[in-house]
């Protein structure tokens, strides 16, 4: 298992850099065989998320290492809808190295001494609505990046070659916009079920994720009810993003584990 | 090469009124060619509005003469015309030349693509009709070869160089779709004519002129085929449109920043101002709103002469790609005698090299004698060889038709068996 899983790092790393070459020296063999390379990134994930689902079954979906493999796979998914549904080739740029370094933290907390305790439906639900609510997100990510540039390129009548080669201002719009827009009841629903298989209510991952939902529901509000200017959604997305990311980072076994050992020391001492 | 010869006359070498004499209606054309074909071997004729060309092969020399009276007889010019918008090439020239105009390198807007397919329908047509065959079939494909190449490594027609043009290029930038947009024109001048022509190309959703000189306004509108409103309408407009441009003659702003930030309220889609009139019809804080686009006649020169840079660039490495391929083109041609050559040396050696060993093994030599035997046979043997590899190199130098080459070249190898 572990040669495809770093075959799917490495396949996801050189479409990374075939992408970044395709963003300052347009050539579509270059666009093509870095897409090519993300296609066996992700047959290569789905061979292990395949063995490990059928070795774990629904107990997978609570074990901390194989969210980043599944996280990883459902961005490589959403990344594949995204550039199907808007054409824009330049999203593999950002997006690709988010799906590597997934994908590098999946095989370091592979080895995380894994405590599968729940393993019924409701959390395989909320583990995969959140981890696509996510995915949707880093494509709003990617997209508003974009968007920034492209905006700031009209803005001062300065194309570089990068904005050059992007789409139309309103494409990285909609890319923008309907990302974010289709990730919010996906979160809702998703953070709902996590709140009912919740075995801690006063744990940090629920507070935070809590915080994070309140801050996407204001955003959402603000940005549906047209509070938000195009350029302001934008850097919310940014934030949003950075959140999430932050949540990831907190809610790490890695973390729960220093944690318990902190708790631990404070004790003995 | 083959013996491509090319005659004509372009946008660049002669006046429209000289060129209308060769714009002929698609029966006339047949029966130039035809008329053509009675004195050269195969022959191809590009006739567009802004160059007509006859491209042709022949074996005897003479016939050029004959063309060229021709063409003078056809379009009813004096030699002094003829000898001055009339260009005439021949072998590599031409060659080159033809690549050039397949590839828009010689057209009047560098770059455009029309003139491939141009190319292609005229090459299909004497190909079609008999007028062309065996001997402008390779040199076709490798126009038509070139042409793509330079296209897709040069990407030479991108980059719009007029104002209306680049007005629409950046509209493109702005929205992913214009047939759904609303067009404003704010003037009635030849700068808004030009412009809603170009909008009306692409199909926007409505084009309407805004003008105070009712009069004017409505002609302009008539002409367009497009709506008209008055100027106490301005804001409403405004709020109506997705795409500004502006050309009047007013000396002061027209739109300022408050009637623009009224007309984006609570809009979903942004804004996109061109102002290409001096003094600015626009005041140039409405640039500072946020989904607002602001480009005056400074920013769009500055990107005509940015394209046209970049034009050159792509023109220079344009050239360069023909010129590889041609060299490429007369190399390949070359290696097919090389190859045939050094076939019948390794032959004419293996041959005396079997006979020398069976010398050798019968009687015993010494070493002095025995290479002494061996220069000789050598020296007979290229001596032998140099007669008819000179003959072949000679004949094939003057013969430049492709297929009389390879029937020259096959005869050369049945007759040596190699």
């Amino acid at each position: 298992m572990t040669i495809f899983t770093n075959l799917a790092v490495l396949c996801s790393g050189i479409a990374f850099v075939f992408f970044l070459f395709f963003a300052f020296q347009e050539n579509k063999k270059v666009f093509a065989a870095g897409t090519m390379l993300v296609l066996a990134s992700f047959i290569c994930l789905t061979v292990p998320i395949a063995g490990m689902l059928h070795e774990h079954k629904l107990a997978f979906f609570s074990q901390p290492g194989s969210r980043y493999f599944l996280f990883a796979w459902i961005l490589i998914i959403v990344y594949f809808i995204a550039v199907y549904k808007y054409r824009v080739r330049l999203l593999g740029i950002l997006v690709m190295p988010l799906a590597s370094i997934l994908l590098l933290i999946a095989i370091r907390e592979k080895n995380i001494s894994v405590v599968a305790s729940t393993s019924d439906w409701l959390l395989f639900i909320h583990v995969g609505l959140v981890l696509i609510s996510f995915g949707i997100l880093c494509i709003a990510f990617a997209g508003s990046i974009l968007y920034l540039v492209k905006q700031k390129a009209l803005k001062k009548h300065e194309e570089s070659a990068i904005s050059g080669r992007l789409p139309a201002l309103t494409t990285l719009q909609r890319i923008m916009q309907n990302s974010f827009y289709s990730g919010f009841p996906l979160l809702t629903v998703g953070a709902v079920l996590g709140i009912l298989v919740a075995e801690d209510w006063q744990s940090i991952k629920i507070l935070f994720g809590l915080i994070i939902w309140f801050v996407y529901a204001i955003l959402f509000t603000l940005a549906k009810g047209g509070q938000l200017k195009k350029k302001q959604l934008a850097i919310s997305v940014l934030l949003l993003f950075i959140l999430f990311n932050s949540y990831f980072l907190v809610t790490s076994p890695k973390v729960d584990q220093s944690v318990e050992q902190i708790k631990t020391e404070g004790a003995e001492g | 090469m083959t013996t491509l010869s090319i005659v004509g006359l372009n946008h660049a070498s002669a006046s429209v009124e000289l060129r209308e004499r060769f714009a002929f209606s698609e029966d006339r054309q047949l029966q130039v060619l035809t008329e053509l074909n009675e004195l050269v071997d195969e022959v191809v004729l590009l006739a567009t509005c802004n160059r007509a060309e006859i491209i042709y092969s022949t074996e005897n020399t003479d016939m050029h003469k004959e063309v060229l009276d021709y063409i003078q007889k056809l379009g009813h010019l004096s030699e002094i015309d003829f000898e001055h918008h009339f260009y005439v090439q021949h072998g590599k020239d031409a060659l080159t030349h033809l690549c050039r105009v397949a590839s828009g390198l010689d057209s009047m807007v560098m770059g455009e693509t029309q003139i491939l397919g141009q190319c292609k329908d005229a090459f299909e047509r004497s190909f079609a009709n008999d007028y062309a065959g065996k001997n402008f079939q390779q040199l076709y494909q490798e126009t038509l070869r070139t042409a793509k190449l330079v296209r897709s490594e040069t990407q030479l027609g991108e980059g719009h160089l007029s104002v209306s043009a680049l007005a629409v290029e950046l509209a493109k930038n702005i929205f992913e779709r214009l047939d759904d947009k609303h067009v404003l024109l704010l003037g009635a001048g030849e700068m808004c004519e030009l412009a809603g022509e170009y909008f009306k190309a692409v199909n926007v959703a409505s084009i309407t002129v805004v003008n105070r000189t009712l009069e004017n306004g409505q002609e302009l509108a008539g002409r367009l085929n497009c709506n008209f409103a008055e100027w106490s309408k301005l804001t409403a407009q405004l709020k109506k449109s997705d795409i500004v441009l502006c050309s009047t003659g007013s000396d002061k702003a027209i739109i300022d920043r408050a009637m623009v930030k009224e007309a984006m309220h609570r809009r979903e889609l942004p804004m996109f101002f061109i102002d290409i009139a001096v003094p600015r019809d626009i005041d140039p804080d409405v640039n500072s709103l946020s989904d607002v686009y602001l480009y005056n006649i400074d920013d769009l020169k500055e990107l005509s002469e940015k394209n046209m840079d970049i034009r050159q660039e792509r023109a220079s490495m344009a050239e360069y790609i023909i010129k590889e391929k041609i060299t490429l083109f007369e190399r390949q041609r070359n290696e097919d005698i090389g190859s045939v050559i050094v076939s019948l040396r390794e032959k004419a050696h293996e041959i005396k090299d079997n006979e020398l060993n069976q010398l050798f093994k019968n009687v015993d030599w010494k070493d002095d004698d025995r290479q002494q035997v061996e220069r000789s046979v050598e020296l007979i043997v290229n001596k032998i060889l140099h007669t008819p590899i000179s003959s072949l190199r000679k004949g094939l130098e003057e013969e430049e038709h492709d297929h009389k080459r390879k029937n020259l070249m096959d005869l050369f190898k049945d007759f040596f068996n190699i």
